[in-house]
């Protein structure tokens, strides 16, 4: 008997194995989603319906659990700066994704997209950041599509 | 199991993706310690093991924020629980095995628990206190980086890692670094004034069936959102069953006679996650700043070092 | 120090190195100093297990080695907090731990803090690009029936005892865990960190195994009971 899914955005499909943004569909996967029923109140505090995408300066990365943290300072047309901040996974879950601890650091140009907090300015939670390079490095967060790029 | 030869790379890559399709289950019939238990080594996934019953409570921390009382009462929309461990968790997906699997509360069929009536009340009374918490006992157990239990241990992001070795099984998990060691040296259990929050595990194989009955749980035992505690009267037995070399079957008989007037089930499974995934720290209580961010900082006692 | 006598006869694991499983504990008070001190209220006394007695602090170390000691009581992470001990501090802390070996894998569980270290016997080298950690990466080897553990990648948040020795992030730890008899372990920790010490040094201490019946660990979840000390009277009225 399958559990009630308490909210769609948790239903994954579990049977793929996603390797720097190629999909490789693991042979067992014929099964249906099954709910995840992580502890997570991603609805609680950020908004869904409010994505951000922003383009700055990392002035600093928490790397603690339970959620690690980006600080990115993002300049606008008049030339003033807000220091954002994002919540991304927790820091085993960036290293099995593929982010180095000083890959990252202090002073690196990004580009961060996630959702906006509910009730503060300038926090979201992080749901990728693209390199200069163009490579995107997934959050692993609770941010729906936070690990790997979306399923067309 | 894949050769050792694979690539050791954590970061999964395209090498060990490459590998990871060719990682068949094999034939049934794998391999054997040198003490002659069937082999379950390995890192694992843990999956769909904590259920919801039937009519469930509301959830006081609602992740649909459907429910008024899971509103923060911080002015900064950031608390009392600030996603707490809160991945969407896919990260370690292993593959399913076959077939469909047994996942959440599998007897009574209905999933309504046969709670005793006052302890059901008692229950859903005290979650209506746990957000914002009334006091340190109404803190979720997972917030306060307390020792997981059986039930809990964030699943998805936080492999599970079987060892075995003669007269015993052990179970890391990657969250909050927890250890289990089940004994199988016929040893018997420690004495009731001992508790523990991960209980007191015996076990014993039968044929390809791991058995394991564990006692002696202290009464800080959390299953899930919904029901926030069981008794110390807690007594489960496991069966982890080998389904194939990638996938172990998983059930829990949960027999709490505090609680509940008979035993209740739940089932999940382990799935073997890819070649190249081993164990990392997870330092929960070191960065947690769940109780400060709550209470506040509690009032010093005694002046400074001399 | 300790005196290393021919090994007599020790548990073999099947692939023929010694087997280390079992429990084990050290018996000494170089969790509170890792040098020579004598008592105080709390305090054991003790035989420093440093060789050669000295630490080699470069001198701004020297002097910050000494404010830690001032501070100890709130500013020892396991005293004050009690966070995860590090490496090796785990190793002499006053509590069991249990050590798993496995071919290809030996874990190492403490019954302090229930702190926990895997260590890799496979010859992999440590990952690059690791967040920090408390209890450091740890990859294993043998040098004939001596175990070698090279553990890296720690942060600066540990101390070495509960004296204020402490060291930086780039913290190199070797042990080698010999058996001297079946129930005896000679152990050494060869500590190198360039940013604090002006050379390398080592600490040496057997380790005991424990004999008794059934024995296995218990639990001691310091920062639980902390918690339910600090917070006993939350919420707090001001």
């Amino acid at each position: 008997m399958k559990d009630q899914v308490k909210d769609a955005s948790e239903v994954t499909m579990l049977c793929r194995i996603t390797t720097r943004g190629i999909v490789v569909v693991g042979l067992s996967c014929f099964l249906a989603a099954v709910p995840v029923r992580a502890h997570h109140a991603f609805a609680a505090e950020f908004d869904v319906n409010q994505p951000v995408k922003v383009k700055g300066t990392v002035t600093k990365v928490e790397w603690v659990n339970p959620h690690a943290w980006i600080y990115v300072d993002v300049k606008d047309a008049d030339g003033h700066v807000t220091n954002w901040r994002f919540e991304l996974g927790a820091p085993n879950a960036l290293f099995r994704l593929g982010w180095k601890k000083d890959a990252v650091a202090a002073g690196t140009e990004v580009e961060v997209s996630g959702f906006r907090a509910k009730a503060q300015d300038a926090v979201a939670n992080g749901r990728s950041i693209t390199l200069a390079d163009g490579r995107e490095l997934f959050s692993g967060g609770s941010a729906p599509n936070s690990e790997g790029p979306e399923k067309k | 199991m894949l050769p050792s030869t694979v690539s050791r790379r954590i970061a999964i890559a395209p090498a060990a993706a490459l590998a990871a399709l060719a990682w068949l289950p094999p034939a049934f019939g794998q391999g054997r310690t040198p003490d002659g238990q069937p082999d379950i080594q390995g890192m694992y996934t843990r999956n769909g093991v904590v259920g919801l019953e039937a009519k469930p409570p509301v959830n006081p921390i609602d992740p649909s924020g459907a429910n008024p009382l899971s509103v923060s009462n911080r002015g900064d929309g950031l608390g009392p629980y600030p996603s707490i461990f809160g991945r969407g968790g896919t990260v370690l997906r292993g593959g399913q095995g076959r077939g469909q699997r047994r996942t959440g509360i599998v007897d009574p069929p209905d999933r309504n628990l046969p709670w005793r009536p006052e302890e059901d009340q008692k229950r859903r009374e005290f979650l209506l206190h746990m957000n914002p918490p009334v006091d340190l006992r109404h803190v979720e157990l997972n917030a306060r980086c307390a020792l997981p239990g059986l039930f809990q241990g964030e699943d998805g992001n936080n492999p599970y890692q079987f060892l075995q070795r003669p007269g015993e099984v052990m179970i890391l998990y990657d969250y909050n670094h927890t250890s289990r060691v089940i004994h199988l040296d016929g040893r018997p259990h420690v004495g009731p004034s001992i508790r523990l929050f991960m209980g007191d595990s015996i076990g014993r194989w039968e044929g390809n069936t791991l058995v394991v009955d564990t006692t002696n749980f202290n009464d800080r035992t959390s299953y899930s959102r919904e029901i926030p505690y069981l008794s110390d009267a807690l007594h489960t037995t496991e069966r982890f069953s080998l389904a194939d070399s990638n996938t172990i079957d998983y059930e829990v008989t949960i027999d709490d006679q505090k609680l509940f007037t008979k035993p209740w089930k739940i089932a999940g499974y382990f799935s073997r996650v890819p070649p190249g995934v081993a164990s990392m720290e997870f330092a929960c209580a070191e960065g947690s700043q769940t109780l400060l961010d709550i209470f506040g900082k509690p009032p010093e006692k005694g002046g400074p070092d001399k | 120090m300790v005196s290393l006598a021919a090994s007599a006869q020790v548990p073999r694991a099947s692939g023929g190195q010694p087997d280390f499983s079992g429990v084990w504990q050290a018996v000494n008070a170089a969790s509170w100093d890792i040098q020579d001190h004598s008592g105080e209220l709390g305090v054991p006394p003790g035989l420093g297990v440093v060789e050669g007695g000295e630490i080699p602090y470069q001198p701004w170390a020297a002097a910050r080695k000494r404010e830690n000691r001032l501070n100890r009581k709130t500013a020892d992470p396991v005293a004050a907090n009690c966070f995860l001990p590090g490496v090796p501090r785990a190793t002499y802390m006053p509590y069991p731990f249990e050590i798993v070996q496995t071919p290809k894998l030996i874990a190492i569980t403490y019954e302090f803090a229930h702190a926990l270290r895997t260590i890799p016997m496979d010859a992999s080298p440590h990952p690059e690009g690791l967040p920090d950690t408390w209890m450091g990466d740890s990859r294993g080897h043998w040098e004939g029936d001596t175990l070698v553990v090279d553990v890296k990648n720690f942060n600066d948040q540990t101390w070495f005892d509960a004296a204020g020795n402490f060291h930086s992030d780039q913290l190199h730890v070797i042990e080698r865990y010999t058996l001297k008899d079946a129930d005896h372990i000679l152990y050494e920790a060869t500590i190198e960190d360039p940013k604090v010490f002006t050379r390398t040094w080592k600490m040496s201490m057997p380790l005991y195994r424990r004999l008794e019946k059934n024995i296995g660990l218990l639990e001691y979840e310091c920062v639980f009971y902390q918690q339910e000390e600090k917070y006993k009277n939350a919420p707090f009225h001001r």
